[in-house]
């Protein structure tokens, strides 16, 4: 059978062919009513399925337009349809003479039977040849108007339904748009902006009238505006997102910007700005903070080190001298050795501080007291010219913190601001209690939360310029002429600071002056009375037992001279082994152990439990060119050890010696 | 693009009418009540008027004869939509100043090539 189908949407064209076909039809395809009349009058099929809404010519006009023709008024019309179907839809169509109104969808078996049902009862005459009962024109065409508008309002439902399904959508897009931080625009191909909402960084360099319907090059800077639209160009090209990151003045301060250029519709493209000033800020303090830290591995193991040599160098030269008349010309000669000698300890004390490997002895105090103490001292440094300016603030909290680094801090911070203020000035010293939240920490590395005390140290003088500041706690860069400066001053008192836990920022602005804040945390309770330097033993010679254990064979040796000349009986082990066989084999009493803590197989702890194990009452020295905190971190030692940091003096042993066998 | 003003007081048929126009590239405005329609017709300068002959204010005659006394040259395009049925209507509104006349219902495959004829291509 030859059947005609007639529908605008291929797809469902191409499904009814496909179950037509199978069962044996020819078929013949229209998209609309116009198309259909004419190949209908060409090819003569026997039977006409056709949709309802379709351009040019309708189903129903269709159906009016066969039934009007003498040749098809007997041909089978169905009418196969979905949109805005109701009840009228199918009145309308047989009144037009379709003899039947299917509506889809229909699975293929239950359409094919309809259809095939329909030619059986028409070739048997069972169905009387349809004839449209509209008889006049003017009947059609009203119900005709009324089924168009019933569809037309329909289809504003629907429409409606959309706008408002569109303005939900635009709506979600707005609210999603203001909760992003960033700044939104959209340009066109020219790079012209055509749409912006505002964000965080959006300083008042231009007014949002002021660039939309402009272009880049009208509002930016040339290189900036040049970029911008490279990267449109690129984005529209590639169908990628773009970076870019540049900087510019707001509010007289450089700011920096990330930008990202994604295409969009409309060969326009899409760039979210965002502010990364606070991020390459913080960025720049965690590199300067890793360099530092790097740094003062590097600065401490080298101290280490040398630490054993000068220890070394001025004990043979300290013997030396002790055994050489005052007169003799090599007098003078060891006497200049001892005294670079110390000069050369008192910079690895600093490199030790500064790596915060410094010896120290913390206590609770009051910041107040200690510098109101120190003023003295610190107006002899800075001189007559500089007015000094004490602010303490009122109840201040403690901190604990070993006295002599407050002093070292202040006699930094106060030669530094001596030698930045050309001719008179002002050094302004001020205290006070601060705490310290999250938003804080958040824009200073290296900051946390809680309460601290506050130093700050103020001068009048000259001001740093950016790249001194990038590099201020830089240990041996110095801005004073060669031979002035270490390079050591503020890479100390950044030492010290880290070392108590706090931290230290700098403002400083050229021409005007600089200000160091230094931050230190609080610790309950109240300040402990300054510790008064025990008093030296008066002699320092002695005929008891010492056991030195030592894995550097110079420094074993020096110890053992140095004791040997004072009457002591020593007792060499370059080994913890060697140390626990001389102990075993050894007759007489052995009054004094003085060990090394880092060994190799056996730590000088491990030593002295052996060794106590042997003889209980012996008396134990430790020595290390670690600091006592790095050895206690370790669990090496406990704390009411005794223990002597090198590099010593010989002094300085023979007097603990003496000081521990009289204990 | 060629704009098409409609004075009809019913709303399903000026929604069908525009319907037709704008699907055919038409630009329509609306009037629902005669005096709108006068002023709209001589101030938002349409290329054609559609004009229903039964508003509730004004007899659509009086509107006609409203706007041709009013214009310049005479040569707005101005069609009647009617429903009066009887012979001699046309000849009537004709003679009245009107360019056309489309009856109710309305056949949506004619109305375009009366306007057409008057208001030309859309565009």
């Amino acid at each position: 059978m030859k059947i005609l189908i007639v529908d605008d949407n291929a797809d469902a064209r191409y499904i009814l062919k496909k179950t037509l076909a199978s069962a044996g039809h020819q078929v013949l395809e229209a998209e609309n009513g116009k198309i259909a009349l004419s190949l209908a009058q060409e090819h003569l099929p026997d039977l006409v399925i056709s949709d309802i809404l379709m351009p040019e010519m309708d189903g129903f006009q269709f159906c009016r337009r066969i039934r009007g023709n003498d040749t098809f008024r007997d041909m089978p019309f169905v009418f196969y349809t979905a949109t805005y179907t109701d009840a009228k839809d199918e009145e309308f169509a047989l009144s037009l003479g379709a003899d039947q109104f299917l509506r889809k969808p229909m699975d293929g078996k239950g359409f094919l039977a309809a259809i095939q049902n329909l030619v059986r009862k028409t070739a048997q005459g069972e169905i009387p040849a349809s004839t449209s009962i509209l008889n006049t024109e003017k009947t059609y065409l009203k119900l005709y108007n009324e089924r168009l508008i019933q569809k037309l309002e329909k289809k504003i439902i629907d429409l409606e339904e959309e706008t408002e399904a569109r303005q939900q959508a635009e709506a979600n897009l707005k609210a999603t748009m203001e909760a992003v931080p960033d700044m939104i625009f959209r340009l066109d191909r020219q790079a012209r902006f055509l749409d912006f909402k505002p964000g965080k960084g959006f300083a008042p360099y231009v007014s949002p009238d002021a660039f939309i319907g402009r272009t880049a090059d009208e509002v930016l800077p040339e290189e900036i505006a040049r970029q911008t639209l490279a990267n449109v160009h690129k984005a529209l090209e590639t169908g990628r997102t773009i970076t870019y990151d540049y900087q510019l003045p707001a509010k007289g301060k450089v700011r920096d910007y990330e930008a990202r250029y994604a295409p969009a519709t409309n060969n326009e493209v899409v760039a979210i700005v965002r502010d990364v000033t606070e991020l390459r800020n913080l960025q720049k303090q965690l590199l300067q903070a890793q360099k530092m830290e790097a740094v003062g591995h590097l600065a401490g193991g080298v101290a280490h080190d040398f630490n054993n040599m000068l220890s070394i160098i001025l004990g043979y030269a300290e013997m030396a001298v002790n055994r050489v008349n005052v007169h003799d010309p090599l007098y003078g000669d060891l006497e200049e050795i001892i005294n670079a000698a110390n000069r050369s300890t008192s910079l690895v004390q600093q490199l030790l501080a500064f790596s915060r490997q410094q010896p120290v002895t913390p206590q609770v105090l009051d910041l107040n007291h200690l510098i109101g103490n120190g003023q003295k001292m610190l107006g002899r440094l800075i001189g007559e010219d500089i007015e000094m300016v004490f602010i303490p603030g009122h109840a201040l909290w403690s901190i604990k913190i070993d006295p002599s680094q407050i002093d070292q801090i202040m006699a930094n911070l106060a030669v530094n601001a001596r030698d930045a203020i050309e001719g008179v000035g002002q050094l302004t010293i001020e205290t006070g209690n601060i705490v310290i939240d999250e938003a804080y920490c958040q824009m200073h590395h290296g900051a946390n939360p809680g309460k601290f005390v506050s130093l700050t140290v103020s001068d009048s003088g000259t001001g740093m310029s950016r790249e001194t500041l990038d590099h201020l706690f830089d240990p041996f860069y110095t801005t004073k002429p060669v031979g002035s400066g270490t390079g050591l001053g503020l890479s100390t008192v950044y030492g010290i600071v880290k070392q108590n836990n706090g931290f230290v920022y700098v403002y400083s602005e050229l021409d005007h002056g600089t200000s160091f804040k230094i931050y230190f945390p609080n610790v309950e309770g109240p300040p402990e009375k300054m510790e008064l330097p025990r008093t030296k033993s008066h002699t320092t010679k002695g005929d008891e037992t010492i056991l030195i254990v030592e894995d550097e064979r110079m420094i074993l040796k020096l110890c053992q001279t140095v004791l040997q000349r004072q009457g002591y009986q020593v007792l060499c082990a370059s080994s913890p082994e060697e140390a626990i066989i001389l102990c075993k084999n050894h007759d007489g009493p052995i009054n004094l152990l003085i060990t090394d803590v880092v060994m190799p197989k056996m730590n000088g702890k491990e030593l002295k439990d052996r060794i106590e194990a042997m003889r209980p009452n012996i008396c134990v020295l430790f020595m290390s060119g670690y600091t006592y905190q790095i050895i206690q971190a370790r669990g090496v030692l406990d704390e009411e050890l005794n223990f002597i940091q090198k590099p010593f003096s010989t002094a300085d042993l023979v007097c603990k010696v003496r000081q521990i066998l009289d204990d | 693009m060629k704009t098409i003003l409609i004075i009809e007081d019913n709303d399903d048929n000026m929604k069908l009418i525009c319907f037709i126009l704008e699907k055919n590239g038409y630009s329509t405005i609306r009037a629902v009540t005669g005096r709108d329609g006068i002023n709209m017709a001589l101030k938002d300068k349409p290329d054609l008027v559609l004009l229903d002959i039964q508003l509730p204010d004004m007899n659509g005659i009086e509107v006609l004869k409203a706007i041709r006394n009013s214009e310049a040259d005479g040569s707005l395009p101005i069609i009647a939509v009617t429903s009066f049925a009887m012979s001699g209507d046309r000849q009537h509104l004709l003679s009245a100043g009107c360019n056309g006349y489309i009856e109710k219902p309305i056949n949506p495959e004619t109305i375009i090539e009366e306007i057409r004829l008057y208001a030309g291509e859309p565009l």
